[in-house]
């Protein structure tokens, strides 16, 4: 222990007087593992925010499909499926996109019978103020604090929106979304079954999808497989399935941009080896002198390995924290677009990523791996140097 | 014998076009507690015979035993290990690590050794009061003169307490009174039963009272291995 | 699923173990074919000097794998939250053909590395150096293996599919082998449990007596004990894991049909699976190690080395075993206790 500690005060002294040279390398490895911690952190933030926000979405989700397309789906389904056991319950939906001229923005309109919240397990987002629509009620609505602005009511309650035939169809909005859920409810204006079906003009009897609700969640699975057995040409999701699909889009678009770092990964490692590899006339004299004075090769390579580990430990730590900080207090202002794509109702929310050693070995792994392999070499060379060389 | 070479060979470059036989045969003994000087002129083999007394390397072939320890064909770690425990080195230009202190550079030999940052300290101290140079531990290197620095480098061969002291040319940029002095100093560690071996070309060196005997190195083979008298 | 952050972890790992191992294998082979020990050839100083080299680079290829084999469990867990029917690492590693041996493979590959590693040290402590031809032709025989860790990975990865919505239809159910979260079907219990209790106790016994007898110098069967002792561990290893498998790890969740030996590993458990692993794998390398390494006590320049080695390793094994068996017993003896709650 006493030799270990001996070693690394040494390497440490030895690091202080080449300031200039290991300082350069600390900035590059700092900058690069900055990257690298982003991207994850990013990754994991929206991986858990979808996962918290999914709480709100049905356990099964049908939709008809005709040549590959959705279409609309006959509200008499509900009755084929009446017979499978374990169905606690299915809610009709109409959702759809209205796409506002006056601003180049795309609502998504979801209709639904009143009573929203009549169960446990249907939980839809919080409102900040007012009310959902009633029971019976027509023309009534909840939007965002997003769209109230995109539509610049202002202190007014009262819009209108156009149906197919360009005929107006008035709506006065009675309360609005909490903005923690805005991640979801950014760009949603959320009405009854008959508003949405007149708003899009889609015939009686037919819904865009139909919500089914299970009473125990271990069968979600088996009663989804039962559907689809009952229900050919439709398409069945279940929560675990979107959650899953968001969790690899995600892991996809982390794992793009993380092969995007590693050229620069690459580049830094190479440039790393070279930075190792030089010796000057100073360096080998010192070398020389300390295996006359018998270090043997083992400490000079142990002296080096202490050297290198040193200045990555420090950037990773120092990228970490970097990394963290733009996350939280930025809002991951760099890499955003690149995970949440382009829209111009843009959801305002922040990303908070929890701490997870998995996520930190990760990246410890992917940089500072790499960076000490480079440096072996180096320090083995630097460790032959012969004592004979000093006489 | 303390040190004892029974021909002793040693090849640079075996087998290549650009052979060197450094050393031919050479036998050689150095009793315990003795004082020799060996002599040469540059490319005579004294560096390398310095070199195996030393254990930086071993000899191509033939016997040879440094202070009890047989030395032919080790491999380096062993030879590292006995340099360490055996020989403390004093060289022509110091050779001292410029951006350290004084102190730092005597107490290099117990880093690796694992010794505390208090017992180095106090082992250098104990040096550094012996050669009358305390006063400029916490100094550069690089700040002291030519006199002063060769004590601190007979303080850094002393600090493991070695019962061989190797001395290359160690008057070489002293003047002559510089030169008695640090002749005397090594004659001191010779009266305390430490085998001196001293390589130089100085009169004041080969003729110091202190010195047993001179071994002269030409072509790789000795010359005259005669007690000085 | 090649573009997943854990699979290019992987990858990158891997990348890196085979450029050292490649750095090794080089020395490896040029020692083989040039190592002279009484040479004083310069090439000979050059061979001397890469035995560190390939030295390093093991000792850095030895670290890799270990960690390597924990980002392995850590991506297994992460994949089994988007593939079918897995729901937990065990069903990400039955997710195909090569999930099972590719990690047999890599916890294989900790204890040869490791091995290599001790007979290095143990070479370099005898001035002869006697261990040099062997060492390194071992370690070529290292280089395949790395290699088909490596190409199982590539396979394990590029068969991996994940579980996404598609446009025609949800996604195909159940498509996994066995039931996503069990390795093994249940086994009898009483049968195995005291097998392994009674191994445990047999090499203890046998861990002491050689112990014990070390100091009193070389002994006639010494290498045939030393090297049952060895198998004797190999057995233990691969029954712990069968128990912990099937027996402990029930316990350690309290529901008898979740037998999988990775979620031990997590917050949710306390994370004892990094104790229960870290003693049975210490303790199988040293107790292995204690054994087989008497094989080389033929060589006599390296007795003295041998015999240190050997002792500390026992005495490890010895500390590291009872522990591991406290450990895997408290769950199950916690349950037997409290009345079976």
């Amino acid at each position: 222990m006493g030799r270990v500690l001996n070693i690394l005060d040494y390497a440490l002294c030895s690091l202080r007087r080449k300031l200039l040279k290991n300082v350069s390398v600390f900035a590059i490895f700092t900058l690069v593992i900055f990257l690298f911690c982003s991207f994850q952190l990013v990754s994991r933030a929206l991986t858990e925010a979808a996962e918290q926000l999914l709480t709100t979405a049905p356990d099964i989700t049908i939709q008809q499909m005709s040549a590959g397309r959705q279409i609309s789906i006959a509200s008499s389904t509900k009755m084929e499926l009446a017979g499978i056991f374990g169905i606690k319950k299915i809610k009709e939906r109409i959702w759809g996109y209205y796409f506002d001229e006056s601003n180049g923005a795309n609502y998504t309109v979801i209709g639904m019978h009143a009573p929203f919240s009549d169960s446990p397990g249907d939980r839809l987002p919080g409102l900040s103020e007012g009310r959902l629509p009633a029971p019976g009620e027509r023309g009534k609505v909840v939007v965002s604090d997003n769209i109230r602005n995109h539509l610049q009511l202002g202190s007014r309650k009262h819009f209108s929106l156009f149906r197919p035939d360009l005929t107006q169809a008035g709506f006065e909005t009675i309360g609005l979304f909490d903005g923690k859920l805005e991640i979801v409810t950014a760009d949603l204006i959320l009405m009854t079954l008959a508003d949405a079906r007149d708003l899009f003009a889609i015939p009686d009897k037919f819904v865009t999808d139909l919500l089914v609700y299970v009473a125990n969640p271990n069968e979600i699975e088996t009663i989804a497989r039962k559907i689809s057995l009952k229900l050919p040409g439709s398409r069945v999701i279940t929560r675990n399935q979107i959650l899953k699909t968001y969790k690899v889009v995600f892991n996809w678009r982390s794992g793009l941009g993380t092969i995007c770092l590693l050229t620069a990964l690459a580049a830094f490692v190479i440039l790393a080896w070279d930075k190792a590899s030089g010796l000057s006339r100073e360096e080998m004299k010192e070398v020389g002198i300390l295996k006359i004075l018998g270090w043997q090769t083992g400490d000079i390579i142990f002296l080096r390995f202490c050297e290198s580990l040193t200045v990555s430990l420090l950037a990773f730590l120092t990228g970490y924290l970097l990394a963290w900080m733009h996350i939280v207090y930025f809002d991951g202002i760099l890499f955003r677009p690149v995970f949440l794509g382009w829209s111009v109702v843009r959801p305002v929310f922040s990303l908070a990523p929890s701490f997870s050693i998995e996520n930190l070995l990760l990246v410890f792994c992917l940089s500072v791996v790499p960076y000490l392999c480079a440096t072996a070499v180096p320090a083995w060379r630097a460790a032959t140097v012969r004592a004979d060389s000093v006489i | 014998m303390f040190i004892d070479l029974q021909a002793v060979t040693k090849i640079y470059n075996q087998g290549q076009p650009n052979e060197v036989i450094a050393l031919k045969t050479v036998s050689l003994a150095v009793a315990k507690g003795e004082m020799v000087c060996v002599q040469g002129p540059s490319g005579s083999g004294k560096t390398t015979l310095l070199s195996i007394i030393g254990c930086i390397f071993s000899p191509t072939s033939g016997r040879a035993a440094i202070g009890g320890k047989k030395i032919s064909r080790l491999p380096d770690h062993f030879l590292t290990r006995y340099r360490r425990e055996l020989i403390g080195f004093v060289f022509q230009n110091y050779n001292m690590i410029d951006h350290l202190t004084v102190l730092e550079n005597i107490t290099l030999p117990l880093l690796a050794l694992g010794v505390s940052p208090s017992i180095r300290e106090r082992k250098a101290d104990h040096l550094l009061e012996k050669f009358g140079i305390s006063h400029r531990k916490k100094f550069k290197v690089n700040q002291l003169s030519g006199g002063e620095l060769q004590r601190a480098a007979i303080a850094r061969a002393l600090i493991n307490d070695p019962p061989i002291i190797v001395a290359d040319e160690p008057t070489a940029h002293l003047d002559g009174k510089l030169s008695l002095e640090v002749m005397d100093m090594l004659a001191a560690l010779k009266e305390e039963g430490r085998t001196v071996v001293v390589a130089s070309h100085d009169p004041i060196v080969s003729r110091h009272h202190g010195m047993a005997g001179i071994i002269e190195v030409r072509d790789g083979v000795i010359l005259l291995n005669k007690p000085v008298g | 699923m090649l573009l997943n952050s854990w699979s290019i972890v992987l990858l990158v790992t891997s990348a890196a173990a085979l450029f050292l191992a490649g750095g090794a294998g080089r020395t490896a082979i040029r020692i083989l074919r040039f190592w002279d020990a009484d040479a004083d050839t310069a090439r000979q100083i050059q061979l001397e000097s890469e035995t560190w080299l390939s030295a390093l680079l093991m000792e850095y290829g030895m670290v890799l794998q270990l960690v390597s084999l924990l980002l392995l469990v850590l991506a297994a867990d992460s994949y089994s939250e988007i593939l079918v029917g897995a729901m937990c690492a065990t069903g990400a590693f039955l997710a195909n053909g090569y999930g099972i041996p590719l990690l047999l493979v890599k916890i294989s590959g900790i204890f040869l590395y490791g091995f290599w590693i001790v007979l290095h040290r143990l070479d370099i402590s005898s001035e002869y150096l006697p261990l040099t031809r062997i060492k390194y032709m071992y370690l070529l025989m290292l280089v395949p293996l790395l290699l088909l860790d490596t190409v199982l990975l590539i396979l394990y990865l590029v068969q991996l599919k994940p579980d996404i919505i598609t446009s025609c239809c949800g996604v195909v159910f159940g498509n996994s082998t066995g039931d996503g979260k069990n390795l093994i079907g249940p086994v009898p219990v009483r049968f195995i449990m005291s097998v392994f209790y009674g191994l445990a106790g047999l090499l203890s016994v046998i861990g002491f007596l050689l112990l014990k007898r070390i100091d009193r110098g070389p002994y006639p069967a010494e290498r045939i004990i030393g090297f049952c002792f060895s198998l004797l561990w190999m057995i233990f290893f691969s029954l712990s894991l069968l128990v912990i498998t099937s027996v402990i790890s029930s316990y350690i969740y309290g529901m008898p049909f979740h037998r999988c030996p990775f979620d031990i590993l997590k917050k949710e458990y306390y994370s004892v699976g990094y104790l229960i692993y870290g003693t049975l794998f210490a303790a199988t390398f040293f107790g292995a190690g204690a054994g087989m390494t008497a094989l080389l006590t033929t060589f006599p320049s390296l007795v003295e080395p041998v015999r240190s080695f050997r002792k500390a390793s026992l005495r490890l094994c010895l500390l590291l075993l009872p522990l591991f068996l406290a450990v895997v017993s408290w769950f199950p003896a916690v349950y037997l206790f409290s009345g079976n709650r």
